[in-house]
């Protein structure tokens, strides 16, 4: 073996400040980085749930910060989340990086451990899920892995803790190596050149010329911003000769070279007993059968909606808002105010009817806090299972009627938890086409719980045709939508390419971090802007402004989506979260202020409505102003044209009568 | 051992015979080594690269419906059907 590779030690010091956790996609980093830092991030079992970096501070190293970063497949990268965790092995103070890799695809974390090897930093990797190989019946020798790399391997189970002390010795030993693997001589002609220009490099430059060979964007980026363009120029030269010389990609030539290095090794550290299939293994087939699958999807569908709606929406709301608040605490705390607070503007403010109590808080605890309580344990549990990436297999022929694939179920099923936290996940699809068009989707058809909650209990209270028209109008805005913003868009559908993890059993201290996490993201977004919105409502109405808006409003309000007028006031409200609208229709509801047809055209109109502001800054964060407003200028008339064609035609047909 | 009724319909113009055929003629359950890949769009080629899928791998195939999945080591991977067009494959031989 020592014929095509060699293994130098490296002898700079790494002393820096940080170390990285880096592998591929859902291999335990995030539950490794609990262990070694003490501090939760979100786990989930499914590739891409960690799309942004998270750092803490090590338990057993003074001053050194630990970073999780999101996975990758290897390099160069692909999507915007692998690039966030380049960008880290480019431009951070690394002492060591810790390689997380899945014992039981040996082959494919060792390709990215060459990748990190050949850069030139200290290297530890942890060979984690040695449960679920030994499981397989794999059996792997790390002290050959060691000497072929001339790395500390440890094999892990994170979830148990096995091994964690292990890694936490190693990080402090470990010492950077060069791993040379024999490339043909072409590329090791053009390694030689590129290591013989003069600049400095934050990885060897043996790394980084293979990265520039293969057009890795990040690469790319750095090469652009740090090197003077004679150096520059150079580099473009020696990668369009080699270009000329594979006409059908230096990536594959490098990656048979990798491969064949991995062949041995395997074959020399690995031992594999053959085993029977398990009954895990004939669940997984099922939740993907053509046949068996949209069953089981139904089921599972109908299970997290009796959750969320009936028992979140129904029970938990009725006893929260009407009894708890409608009959306890707000009743005495008015009578209080009457008796201590003599101002009424201030009484008014607290407790009267666009009061910060009695409305804002009140809505925002009782209303909405159990909806999205149970939406988030229903989806943690969904995620931990792995069933998510089934999903994306069973509905990607619907997907790719609106030019999407499969994969853009993940962020649409979270938008109907939250759909700002979902604007931000929409980095794990590959193409920017899609990214925009899932982001137009999610903004403008897929409620968030908080609404959905409200919805529900809107639609229950008029008659079951009355949802099934209201979910058939937001369905059919959704293929409309997507199909013509599809044809729209430059670019052609990318076919779905999606790894299924095994299914598991949720872990129950998971999924309850996970939900209080969320949930405290969702109170700090959501209820200082109910507030807001409940104060900017009260100052309005005591003002006597919300009348002339009121009247500005009338011709949308009353003429077009024949509505009573005080509806504007609630869509007012719909420009700060859409739920806050939906909850001011659902009041008017239950005071008898709408006929089921108004109700259902209100309630259609805003969930087609802007989300939220928050969900605007992310759109602005994450596809920029441009893009952003283009969808606002579009959504806002599109949903109210909605309603009131929906008015139109339903009252033609006499619906609702 | 293959879905001859298919055979001609998915090979995107590879020549295809008993001991060479396109992934999405492999019935489910068959153990087969990947050949070549230069008929795939390079990017998708590049992704399927990367999760492992490279010319001398054996991949055994669980599905092909509604999409082709396999296992590469002890992972799965779904992919469409214009995907599995794209790559090559060769029986095992035993
Ligand atoms: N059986 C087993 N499961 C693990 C182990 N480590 C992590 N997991 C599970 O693997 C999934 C992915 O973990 P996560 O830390 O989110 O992976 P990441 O994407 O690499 O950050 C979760 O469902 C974990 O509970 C392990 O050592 N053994
Ligand atoms: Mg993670």
């Amino acid at each position: 073996m020592t014929a095509c590779h060699a293994v130098h030690p490296g002898n700079e010091i790494h002393n820096g400040s940080c170390v990285a956790l880096v592998g591929n996609p859902n291999v335990g980093k995030s539950v490794l980085f609990h262990r070694l830092t003490g501090q939760y991030v979100m786990v989930s079992n499914y590739p891409g749930t960690t799309v942004e970096v998270s750092q803490g501070k090590l338990r057993n190293l003074q001053g050194v910060t630990l970073i999780d970063t999101p996975g990758v497949i290897g390099f160069p990268s692909r999507s915007e989340d692998e690039q966030v965790t380049e960008k880290v092995l480019f431009h951070s103070d690394l002492r060591t990086v810790i390689q997380v890799g899945d014992a039981k695809n040996l082959r494919r974390t060792l390709h990215l451990t060459i990748q990190l090897a050949e850069m030139g930093l200290p290297l530890v990797l942890a060979l984690n899920m040695m449960d679920e190989a030994r499981m397989r019946g794999l059996e792997i020798r790390t002290d050959v892995m060691e000497r072929a790399f001339g790395i500390p391997i440890i094999q892990t189970v994170a979830t148990r803790g096995s091994g964690i002390a292990d890694v936490e010795n190693a990080i402090n030993a470990a010492y950077p190596v060069n791993l040379e693997i024999q490339y043909p001589p072409e590329i090791e002609q053009a390694i030689q050149q590129v290591e013989q220009l003069e600049f400095d490099s934050p990885i060897s430059k043996r790394a980084l010329s293979l990265l520039w060979f293969v057009q890795d964007p990040v690469c790319e980026k750095w090469i652009e911003e740090n090197l003077p363009q004679s150096v520059q120029n150079q580099l473009d030269n020696i990668r369009s000769y080699l270009i000329n010389k594979f006409p059908d990609g230096i990536e594959i030539v490098i990656q048979q070279s990798r491969e064949s290095f991995i062949e041995k090794l395997v074959h020399e550290s690995l031992l594999e007993a053959k085993n029977a299939s398990m009954s895990v293994k004939r669940l997984s087939y099922l939740t993907t059968h053509p046949l068996w699958g949209i069953p089981i999807l139904f089921v599972v569908l109908y299970a997290m909606y009796w959750f969320v709606g009936v028992f979140g929406a129904g029970t938990l709301v009725g006893l929260l808002e009407e009894q708890l608040f409608g009959e306890i605490i707000n009743p005495w705390l008015i009578s209080i105010s009457e008796k201590v607070i003599p101002w009424v503007i201030l009484r008014d403010f607290l407790v009267g009817d666009y009061g910060l109590w009695t409305m804002g808080v009140t809505y925002a605890l009782a209303l909405l806090l159990p909806i999205v309580l149970t939406f988030f344990i229903a989806f943690g549990i969904l995620e931990d299972s792995g069933y998510l990436p089934r999903v994306a297999v069973l509905s990607n022929r619907l997907f790719s009627a609106i030019g999407l694939n499969g994969q853009a179920v993940l962020p649409m099923v979270l938008g109907l938890g939250c759909v700002t936290m979902a604007t931000m996940t929409t980095r794990i699809l590959n193409r920017p086409r899609d990214r925009v068009l899932v982001t137009l989707l999610l903004a403008l058809a897929v409620p968030c719980s908080a609404q959905l909650g409200v919805v529900l209990g809107m639609l229950s209270a008029i008659s079951l045709s009355a949802a099934l028209i209201w979910g058939g109008v937001i369905f059919l805005v959704l293929l409309l939508v997507g199909w013509l913003a599809s044809r729209v868009l430059p670019g052609e559908r990318t076919p779905l390419i999606v790894e299924l993890p095994p299914l598991r059993m949720p872990v129950f201290t998971n999924v309850i971090f996970k939900t209080l996490a969320r949930l405290e993201w969702y109170i700090k977004e959501a209820v200082p802007l109910f507030l807001l919105g409940t104060v900017l409502l009260f100052a309005l109405d005591t003002a006597h402004i919300l009348p002339a808006l009121i009247e500005a409003l009338k011709p949308i309000v009353t003429g077009w989506l024949g509505l009573p007028a005080e509806a504007a006031s609630a869509l007012l409200m719909g420009f700060l979260r859409r739920d806050f609208a939906a909850t001011g229709f659902f009041v008017m509801q239950s005071q008898g202020h709408l006929s089921n047809l108004q109700a259902l055209v209100s309630i259609t109109t805003i969930t087609l409505f802007i989300p939220c502001i928050a969900s605007v800054f992310m759109m602005v964060k994450e596809r920029g102003w441009k893009i952003t407003l283009g969808m606002v200028a579009f959504i806002l008339p599109f949903s109210v044209l909605v309603g009131g064609l929906l008015m139109r035609l339903l009252s033609g047909l006499g619906w609702g009568l | 051992m293959f879905h001859r009724r298919r055979k001609q319909r998915c090979a995107r113009g590879y020549e295809t015979n008993d001991q060479c055929l396109a992934l999405c003629q492999v019935a489910p359950g068959q153990e087969v080594k990947i050949r070549e890949m230069e008929r795939l769009h390079p990017p998708y080629r590049g992704h399927l690269q990367a999760y492992g899928l490279l010319p001398g791998r054996c991949v055994r195939v669980i599905t092909q419906s509604p999409v082709t999945i396999i296992q590469v080591e002890q992972m799965e991977l779904a992919f469409e059907k214009s995907v599995a067009e794209g790559i090559l494959v060769e029986p095992m031989q035993e």
